[in-house]
């Protein structure tokens, strides 16, 4: 059955779920994808997402994303854009996506029946939707990592084998380009991110994962649009109710890892357009007092821990969220210090995360770390 | 009539003429082109130009280069390139250009009848040469700049608004990218730049201008080829006499402009995969005694001064050649102190470099400079 988010108040809590999932990354802020969502739905038009089996196994399907890292605080000398010929953007973020998806069907001359969100995060995943709305095609209630994630390569997809390209990629100027065949998935990222330097940044739309939905199924993380809509519901309730986390942790179970105020940040890498990898360093409070904790971030929180003890790693799900309002807060600026946060850790919506290959492509060693992903259960030990 | 070069001595006089016309750059140095093609002479093969006009009308061709710039001096780290993907070179420079020639008529499902050299250099030519050889394509005697040029829309077909999407470039690790369409010829060139970044440089195979023959007519250089064989005999001829440039003056038109001593090289920017910018300083001898030269270079030689006063710009041709050799001398690193060369000028092979949209392409204010071109006829002292 297909599940209709009609009112504000769905939409708030899909996007806001959309943020818990997101894990800090997923592209944007829970405002911008309220913003973009609400006035439709108050203009009487439902966000309607399908699952997977209300469509033919035949109907082509691919994903959309934004690609794109930190732009730099300085936009670059007009001159230097105008030798480009780069004098005016041709395309809105979502106008992006939406070409994408159309170069990419016209490239390999299908037509499209359906959209699939790349990940969950609240820009991500609302700007498929409403590329989707653009293009007159419903969205599925399905993902390929069931979280946010840094690089084009890692999602249920890769795991069973599954090559993002061919991919389409468009700028906001209008260039458009293909990724037709790479040796390798991180390097489909790193060609789509060097698109991304070509073009001064701001976000590229990016289509892939051009296939028929029977071939694409057991690729998918089902039903995960509307579990985000469920634990944002969740998280008001909580919130509402002075609850706190309790009735998250009742759909996903989960725990609270470290408590405490927000201190620095510390950049470890801050290269324009390229990836967001820092270090929060949070003071412990309540019965965390007197402990220091950390969060490595590569765009999403990938590794918590307590003093020296390592927590809870990717690809278990890890959120911050505001300790008063139990907003999930996003790695583009929101941890700001003195801000009171709740760090919250949550398994992941899909068991493919567990094996071998989605340990590989998401835990700790692949970012470079000396040490195997931990359960968060034994850790809290 | 197609033109046959089957002796080693033909084969070394066009690959000197190309560098002579290769201004400085078009890819390499003089002696990586006769070191590709001398072999394939003496095994018995002969090369075959065709003129443009032994080809039918709706014959498709496309225009071969390779695409980067100055590689750093260290590789990038092993375990960097790893996690990429980037283990095992798969292709050759020439394959790579192979490979984009394939995808590019794959791209649009096209035959190619023939290949066009996008430049005139030893590197660029006589690549387009050899994929045409791999391919069965002969290739034309015509290219669309009839000399080196730095950027992708410096050409002919750019000066007739036939832009050089869609593109195919094809890199060492064999990743293949396709650019469809972009808001400037610049902004393709770019785009290929940003490629070759990702692959960690050392060339991309590079294709486009996809045209068939009677709409690329209009970008030809014609007979620029046989041109290349003709100025690299009246090189070698001018070695034994006593006026070394007498046969060359003859064949081109030019005049030496300076003669002197090299001093140094100054560089502007040295970033890597990117353009080789710089100035070189020369001393005058003879009778230039007391004067100073600076040749500036982007990839190509493109402005001279004597003292204080610009003597010569493109999109006449500028070269630097050894004053005992008539060796036309390369950007990447011939022009060593104390080396005595003679910096000569020509005008650029075709009229259509004079037009306005000609200069403007490839005139020193498209480099930034604040001055016009200066014909290098009416500097004559």
């Amino acid at each position: 059955m297909p599940t209709v988010l009609s009112d504000p108040q769905a939409i708030e809590d899909f996007v806001t779920g959309l943020a818990l999932l997101g894990t800090g990354g997923g592209g944007g802020r829970i405002e911008d994808g309220i913003e973009l969502l609400v006035p439709l739905v108050e203009g009487g038009r439902p966000i309607v997402l399908l699952s997977p089996d209300e469509l033919p196994d035949d109907t082509w399907t691919c994903s959309l994303s934004s690609v794109g890292g930190r732009d730099p605080d300085e936009p670059p000398p007009a001159a230097e854009l105008v030798a480009y010929g780069l004098t005016r953007e041709k395309h809105t973020l979502v106008g992006r996506m939406t070409e994408a998806a159309r170069e990419l069907a016209d490239y390999k001359g299908v037509h499209l029946g359906a959209l699939v969100s790349v990940e969950l995060g609240s820009a991500a995943t609302v700007g498929t939707i409403l590329a989707g709305l653009q293009l007159g095609l419903p969205t599925l209630d399905s993902d390929y990592a069931g979280r946010a994630k840094p690089e084009v390569g890692q999602s249920k997809a890769a795991i069973m084998g599954r090559s993002r390209a061919p991919m389409a990629f468009v700028d906001r100027w209008g260039n458009v380009s293909f990724v037709k065949s790479t040796v390798s998935e991180e390097m489909t990222d790193r060609l789509g991110r060097m698109l991304s330097v070509a073009a001064y940044g701001r976000g590229l739309g990016a289509a892939g994962h051009l296939m028929q939905i029977g071939e694409a199924k057991p690729m998918f993380i089902r039903g995960s649009l509307l579990t985000a809509a469920s634990l944002g519901r969740a998280l008001r309730e909580g919130r509402t109710s002075g609850e706190g986390l309790a009735p998250v942790q009742r759909l996903m179970g989960g725990r609270v890892l470290f408590e405490g105020v927000a201190g620095e940040t510390e950049w470890h890498s801050n290269e324009p357009y390229m990836f967001r990898i820092f270090t929060y360093h949070v003071a412990g409070t309540g019965r965390f007092a007197g402990e220091p904790g950390r969060v490595w971030v590569k765009n999403e929180h990938h590794i918590v821990w307590r003093g020296d003890r390592l927590v809870a790693t990717s690809p278990d799900l890890i959120a911050i969220l505001d300790a008063l309002t139990l907003k999930p807060l996003s790695t583009r600026g929101d941890v700001t210090p003195g801000r009171r946060v709740v760090v919250f850790g949550m398994p992941a919506l899909d068991p493919a995360w567990y094996t071998p290959e989605g340990i590989g492509m998401i835990g700790p060693r692949h970012f470079g770390f000396d040490f195997d992903y931990v359960s968060m259960d034994k850790a809290d030990a | 009539m197609a033109t046959i070069l089957s002796d080693v001595k033909t084969i070394e006089d066009f690959v000197t003429g190309l560098a002579f016309l290769g201004t400085g750059g078009g890819g390499g140095r003089l002696q990586d082109g006769i070191d590709l093609l001398a072999p394939l002479i003496k095994a018995g093969k002969s090369i075959t130009l065709v003129s443009p006009d032994e080809v039918s009308p709706d014959t498709w061709s496309c225009a071969v280069a390779s695409w980067g710039g100055r590689d750093p001096d260290t590789p990038p780290p092993a375990a960097e390139l790893a996690s990429f993907g980037l283990v095992k070179e798969k292709y050759t420079l020439v394959e790579r250009m192979v490979q984009a020639a394939r995808e590019l008529a794959e791209f649009r499902n096209v035959r190619l009848g023939a290949v066009v050299s996008m430049e005139l250099g030893s590197a660029a030519t006589v690549g387009t040469i050899l994929t045409g050889m791999a391919l069965g394509l002969p290739t034309v005697d015509s290219d669309y700049v009839g000399r080196a040029i730095p950027e992708a829309g410096q050409s002919k077909m750019d000066i007739h608004g036939m832009p050089p999407t869609p593109m195919a470039f094809v890199d060492r690790w064999g990743n293949v990218t396709l650019v469809k369409s972009t808001v400037s010829a610049v902004m393709a060139d770019r785009l290929g730049r940003m490629i070759s970044v990702a692959a960690y440089g050392k060339g991309v195979g590079g294709t486009g201008y996809l045209a068939q023959m009677k709409d690329s007519k209009r970008g030809f250089i014609r007979g620029s080829l046989l041109t290349s064989i003709k100025v690299g005999e009246a090189l070698r001829e001018g070695k034994g006499q006593k006026d070394r440039l007498a046969p060359l003056v003859k064949v081109t038109g030019g005049r030496a402009l300076f003669t002197g001593e090299a001093v140094a090289t100054d560089w502007e920017s040295d970033e890597a995969f990117m353009f080789r910018k710089f100035t070189y300083r020369i001393k005058g001898t003879g009778a230039n005694a007391g004067q100073a030269c600076r040749i500036w270079v982007k990839n190509e030689h493109h402005v001279v001064w004597v003292d204080e006063r610009v003597v010569a710009t493109s999109p006449d041709i500028i070269v630097v050649l050894d004053a005992a050799t008539n060796q036309p001398l390369s950007t990447r690193g011939d022009v060593t102190p104390d080396r005595q060369v003679v910096v000569f000028a020509m005008k650029a092979l075709d009229p259509d470099w004079h037009s306005p949209q000609g200069i403007e392409l490839l005139g020193p204010r498209h480099f930034g400079f604040d001055f016009d071109y200066v014909p290098f006829d009416t500097t004559a002292r």
